[in-house]
């Protein structure tokens, strides 16, 4: 059984939580358009949302992780609706585990065994373990390193990767009992994946381990110089970790298509917003997702309303 | 503070060492990986063909002509991900690199070979690549827990980063440093690519296709916003375009171009940084050579008291491009590189 999880990523979008849990779509045009149609193939794949969670926060800017007050005003929407509480949190400079700090302490203090901290850092695991051990440890989608090229994963597939390649690549090394010694170290039961185009190969209920997988939405790429977030600020001060954004994310997607295609079957349009790269999957891979979750027992879907930046 | 050099070839040790390499490291990818794996997967961050070595036998020769020179060879298996049992294997290599073939560090970024190595007495000799993200002081306690002997930080941290995590664990575990070549767009260890001949760098191709933009409000940009986001990213394309070695272009003192972080290599001393790295196991020797002249010299300077000023000025002049380097263009770290800018962000 696959539990719905609802992903947020501003604080503006706890005002109409009613709207989200409905899968309204919320970007304009043609990208709404989009939307829908994913929104569909999900609840095709997937069957009809059974909401049990509420993510909120940031996973690829530190800049935009969540204040106290806007965790606080998750935590009680989420409440209200009678949601359990992930805080979704990036990968970090120290000054982003100083503003990470308060959050979890005020989380902590909390004392609710059912929230999460969805870490996508392994400063932020050895920090959540070490000092606010109540709360529950996952390992998100950024902290396992499958490859995930949609120009030429697709070609690959297609082609039967040749050797054992195709099957390297759809295993994770989080499985190998290695790693599952280190996650039990730290008090980690779940592990996060993007929905991978070459699939996903491991039974997780087998190893005891909870799993997740992110629709509609799959990331790419993300780094610490955004290029948009240069937008306003001088010529030499551009497109490195100190440029002083002024939340440019906040107002403009920048969508690129593939022209000319390298490799056949590759994935021809990719979505920016901020400091990271996205693609919207097809119905046909949020439909493969759901076999995959089926076959490797991932009991949690996470529901990703708009790009995760 | 010691440099740390690409290799590629035991050939070119002897050139490497003479010019001021105080470390070296190298890739291995056996014919039986590329047997098993193609060129689709590969064993470390480099392509199979060109950066990397193909026999033991080879390494051996290597290492035995750096180690009669004083100097320690790494070898890198820095892939972002290895399954189960690909670790069997690479233990097994490692096993032999370092026992048969006498290399004196293994660079590692999966956790998972981190821990299998660690497990086989290895932990000392393992440096954490810059591929693992450790870009703060926990991630850094995090791998000196496992027991690691150096970790390497990555690119994309600010001067004032590095500072802040250097005083915070610097002495609990030796901390690496980029200062030349072979920048990255994006976080290196979140970039989830390949840069396969068939397709190349995502940074370069996401680049080269025309952007549209769409405004979160769903109103469409105006003319003149429109333009000015057209000219920006052009300038975004024309930064990542110096990032990847300015298209293989020199300076007009023959010194080649692209990203480079050597004006901060002053602050990496003060903050206690143990080695400055040089990217690039595949350039050619030449590209190699330069890149280490330059990068040695920059230390000798620093070495005799020249004031973090005078190093600048000098760098700035030797690397032949003034105005491409006040721009920032090529640059990992952004200046001005004082004391004052340092201690600032601290």
């Amino acid at each position: 059984m696959t539990e719905w999880a609802l992903a947020l990523f501003r604080p503006s979008d706890l005002a109409d939580l009613s709207g989200q849990l409905q899968l309204r779509p919320t970007r304009p045009r043609l990208a709404g358009a989009r939307q829908a149609d994913a929104r569909a193939a999900v609840v095709d794949a997937f069957g009809p949302p059974d909401w049990r969670r509420l993510y909120f926060g940031q996973e690829f800017c530190e800049r935009r992780a969540p204040s106290v007050s806007d965790v606080r005003r998750a935590y009680a929407t989420a409440a209200s609706a009678g949601l359990a509480f992930s805080l979704l949190t990036s990968y970090v400079s120290d000054g982003g585990l100083d503003r990470l700090r308060p959050v979890l302490a005020w989380l902590s203090g909390l004392g609710d065994p059912r929230i999460e901290v969805v870490a996508n850092d392994w400063g932020v695991v050895r920090l959540v373990a070490r000092e606010h051990a109540p709360l529950r440890l996952v390992l998100g989608r950024l902290m396992n390193r499958m490859l995930r090229d949609p120009r030429i994963v697709p070609g690959l597939v297609a082609a039967r990767a040749p050797g054992d390649a195709l099957s390297a690549l759809r295993q994770p090394s989080l499985a190998a009992p290695v790693s599952r010694r280190l996650l039990a170290q730290f008090g980690v039961e779940r592990v996060e994946f993007d929905n991978l185009i070459q699939g996903l190969d491991t039974d997780f209920a087998a190893i005891g381990l909870g799993a997740s997988v992110y629709v509609p939405y799959g990331y790419v790429v993300t780094g610490r110089a955004c290029a948009i977030g240069s937008l306003n600020q001088p010529a030499a001060d551009q497109f490195h970790a100190g440029t002083a954004c002024r939340r440019e994310c906040l107002r403009y997607t920048v969508t690129r298509r593939v022209a000319p295609m390298p490799v056949a079957d590759g994935h021809r349009e990719y979505v920016e917003r901020g400091n990271t790269c996205c693609y919207l999957q097809d119905a046909a891979a949020i439909d493969r997702a759901a076999a995959v979750a089926r076959r490797s027992g991932i009991d949690r879907l996470v529901y990703q309303a708009d790009l995760p930046v | 503070m010691t440099i740390l050099s690409p290799v590629s070839s035991a050939d070119e040790v002897e050139m490497l060492v003479e010019s001021g390499a105080g470390e070296l490291y190298c890739g291995l990818v056996p014919p039986e990986w590329i047997r098993a794996y193609s060129g689709a997967v590969w064993l470390n961050r480099r392509s199979p063909a060109g950066a990397n070595l193909s026999r033991l036998d080879d390494l051996a020769l290597l290492v035995s002509r750096a180690h009669a020179r004083g100097v320690p060879v790494f070898l890198t298996l820095n892939a972002p991900v290895y399954i189960e049992s690909q670790l069997t294997y690479l233990a097994d290599l490692a096993r032999q690199a370092v026992g048969e073939c006498g290399i004196d560090g293994l660079i590692v970024s999966d956790t998972a070979l981190l821990l299998t190595l660690a497990d086989t007495g290895l932990g000392p000799r393992l440096h954490v690549s810059s591929v693992a993200s450790a870009l703060n002081s926990e991630a850094v306690r995090f791998y000196r827990d496992l027991g690691v002997g150096r970790v390497i930080l990555p690119r994309g941290l600010s001067v004032e980063e590095v500072g802040r995590i250097s005083a915070a664990v610097g002495g609990a575990v030796p901390l690496e440093a980029f200062v030349l070549y072979d920048g990255c767009a994006f976080e290196e260890g979140l970039c989830h690519t390949l840069h396969h001949h068939r397709v190349g760098a995502f940074c370069v191709d996401l680049a080269r296709w025309d952007p549209t933009f769409e405004r979160t409000d769903g109103a469409a940009p105006g003319p003149g916003e429109a333009a000015r986001l057209e000219a920006h990213f052009a300038r975004h394309r024309e930064w990542i375009w110096h990032l990847n070695a300015c298209g293989a272009t020199v300076s007009s003192g023959g010194m080649p171009l692209g990203a480079c972080g050597v004006c901060a290599m002053p602050a990496f001393r003060r903050f206690g940084v143990h080695a400055v790295k040089i990217a690039g196991r595949q350039a050619s020797p030449l590209r190699k050579l330069l890149g280490l002249r330059l990068v040695r010299a920059v230390l000798a300077r620093m070495e005799t008291g020249a004031s973090d000023e005078d190093v600048v000025q000098w760098a700035v002049r030797a690397r032949g491009m003034p105005e491409t380097c006040a721009s920032g263009v090529m640059c990992y770290y952004r200046g001005p590189f004082t004391a004052r800018r340092e201690n600032a962000g601290v």
